[in-house]
């Protein structure tokens, strides 16, 4: 995994403030999303994440500091020629068929590859010749995965786009990111829950309250998560001597069954344990739902 | 400019059923306005009862002689009439066409791609001038061919003077809502606003043809510039026809303005 400091970024936010009215947007953000690198926006809603999206796309003005698309400017129009958007409700003209819809939204970029939009079609079973009002939710979903995904783009801004989806949408989902991403994209991806993040995103923003408070590796993140082992032991006794001598965040020993939480490296348990006759050992890993509530109620886990 | 002329064009296929529907009303409205000429033409009764009316409200219902053919189209159909019914149509596109999409949540998706807020707006404000140019011609084509059968034989010029004042007339209320109503992201408040002036500088100049205190009050009224009536008596007239497009330029202008330096809703 590349590191968090790239030196040009798909996507560079710098101080980026965007108040509307007397309502605060965003303040004072700075983030970086790299080329190659599916970055996820996580927030609860109301936390500013579609307005950083959105000013990425200028349709906000950044109040003060800015924002750069592959090094140009986002109030030059010439800046979303690098970007699809996939917004996170998306509505469309329902009179219209699934190829007009198409030709609309991406007419001013010089069109839509017919080719590609086929291939797609035929990978997300969508028929693109129904009026799009006549479509169900996750079937017009899909036209915007479309747009999303056929036009070649350094910057793909993705606003919660797995909510409506069905599970077997969501897999192909992640995997038109992964393509992307495999040919050199740089994806934002938002979302308020981090399920949808976890599997995708190699790293994640956390937003609250329009500030921005943490950026981090999905790796090193899920290493600080508390994981528990749980050990059983041939009799009490060599369950109670274990417990006493395992050094960790939390032991509980029940019986011949000692649980064990604990952060980090699970080597030393282990090596504690191999001194003892164990008679069986199951592990769960860490849920990072537990780290990133803490950086919304303030205990950020560092 | 960004994108060159492609939301035009798709506004355009988007658009073009309800337009074609548009024209077939207009005509069908014409053509049974004119259909009646025949049977009050040169009866004298119409004209006495127009002289009975109270003076101040003779002007809001056109010419004096409204048995000759000029009258009749200028009472029935030029001063008033026409003109409204193709104007909640120009109210009603220049309104939809950026604040209507800002409202259908669709406006993210147009400008998501590589064009200025600039170049949307000039092409939004041109799918606006054209479907109401489309009205006013079709309008006049019925009176056009219909001039043997009905005897509304009036000159060619007259009604090609009166087609374009009031073509320049609708414009400046059919920008104007739209101006308005993208300079704040709603529908409502542009066809409020725009309506109600309309309707409001009507009553300003038709009674300020006859009541002396509004008399100069009139001046700033666009119907007092549109003046059907001179337009089909007098031909062509420039300097009425040059305020009313200065007016449209400027509300456009300002409606331009205003929605560069918007944050648009989500």
């Amino acid at each position: 995994m590349t590191s968090a400091e790239v030196a040009e970024g798909a996507l560079s936010v710098d101080r980026l403030t965007v108040t509307y009215g007397k309502a605060r947007g965003i303040d004072g953000i700075t983030l970086e999303v790299p080329s190659g690198q599916i970055t996820g926006l996580l927030g609860p809603n109301g936390a500013g994440k579609t307005t950083l999206l959105r000013a990425a796309l200028d349709l906000v003005h950044p109040t003060s500091g800015s924002v750069r698309i592959s090094g140009v400017d986002s109030t030059d129009p010439r800046a979303r020629e690098q970007i699809t958007y996939l917004p996170g409700d998306l509505l469309l003209p329902g009179r219209l068929t699934g190829w007009s819809v198409l030709r609309r939204y991406s007419a001013a970029r010089g069109g839509i590859d017919d080719e590609r939009v086929g291939e797609l079609a035929e990978r997300l079973d969508l028929d693109l010749s129904r009026p799009v009002g006549q479509l169900s939710k996750g079937n017009r979903q899909k036209i915007g995965l479309i747009l999303a995904f056929a036009p070649e783009a350094t910057l793909l801004l993705l606003d919660e786009p797995t909510s409506g989806l069905d599970p077997l949408l969501q897999r192909e989902f992640a995997a038109l990111v992964r393509e992307s991403v495999s040919g050199g994209a740089g994806v934002l991806l938002s979302s308020h829950v981090l399920s949808e993040l976890e599997g995708l995103a190699d790293r994640v923003a956390v937003l609250r309250d329009g500030f921005l408070v943490a950026v981090e590796n999905i790796a090193e993140l899920r290493a600080r998560a508390a994981a528990t082992v749980r050990l059983r032991f041939n009799s009490e006794k060599d369950a109670v001597r274990f417990a006493s001598s395992v050094v960790a965040e939390h032991i509980d020993q029940q019986g011949d069954w000692v649980s064990v939480t604990f952060t980090g490296d699970v080597d030393p348990i282990i090596k504690t344990a191999a001194g003892f006759p164990v008679a069986s050992i199951e592990s769960t890993a860490g849920e990072l739902d537990d780290v990133f509530l803490g950086f919304y109620t303030g205990q950020a886990g560092s | 400019m960004n994108g060159g002329w492609t939301f035009f064009a798709s506004d355009m296929r988007l658009r073009m059923r309800s337009l074609l529907w548009w024209c077939l009303g207009i005509v069908a409205l014409v053509v049974l306005v004119d259909a009646f000429y025949p049977s009050i033409a040169g009866d004298p009764a119409l004209d006495q009862m127009m002289a009975e009316l109270p003076e101040a409200l003779r002007p809001l219902i056109g010419p004096d002689d409204i048995t000759s053919p000029v009258g009749y189209l200028a009472s029935q159909l030029y001063v008033f009439f026409l003109p409204t019914v193709i104007l909640v149509f120009g109210i009603g596109r220049g309104t939809s066409a950026i604040a209507g999409e800002e409202e259908d949540h669709t406006l993210d998706l147009l400008l998501a791609q590589p064009v200025s807020r600039t170049s949307l707006y000039v092409q939004k404000v041109f799918g606006v001038i054209f479907g109401i140019a489309v009205l006013c011609i079709v309008s006049a084509l019925p009176t056009l061919v219909l001039a043997g059968p009905t005897g509304l034989d009036i000159p060619l010029d007259a009604l090609v003077s009166v087609t374009v004042q009031m073509f320049a007339f609708l414009l400046v209320f059919s920008l104007l809502a739209m101006s308005v109503a993208t300079a704040v992201g709603r529908k409502g408040v542009g066809i409020a606003v725009s309506a109600g002036l309309a309707f409001g500088t009507f009553l300003i100049d038709g009674l300020g043809q006859s009541i002396d205190w509004l008399e100069p009050v009139r001046d700033l009224t666009p119907w007092r510039w549109y003046d059907a009536t001179t337009a089909m008596n007098e031909g062509f007239l420039p300097g009425s026809l040059a305020v009313l497009i200065a007016l449209s330029v400027i509300v456009t202008t300002v409606g331009l303005l205003a929605f560069r330096r918007r944050n648009l809703r989500a």
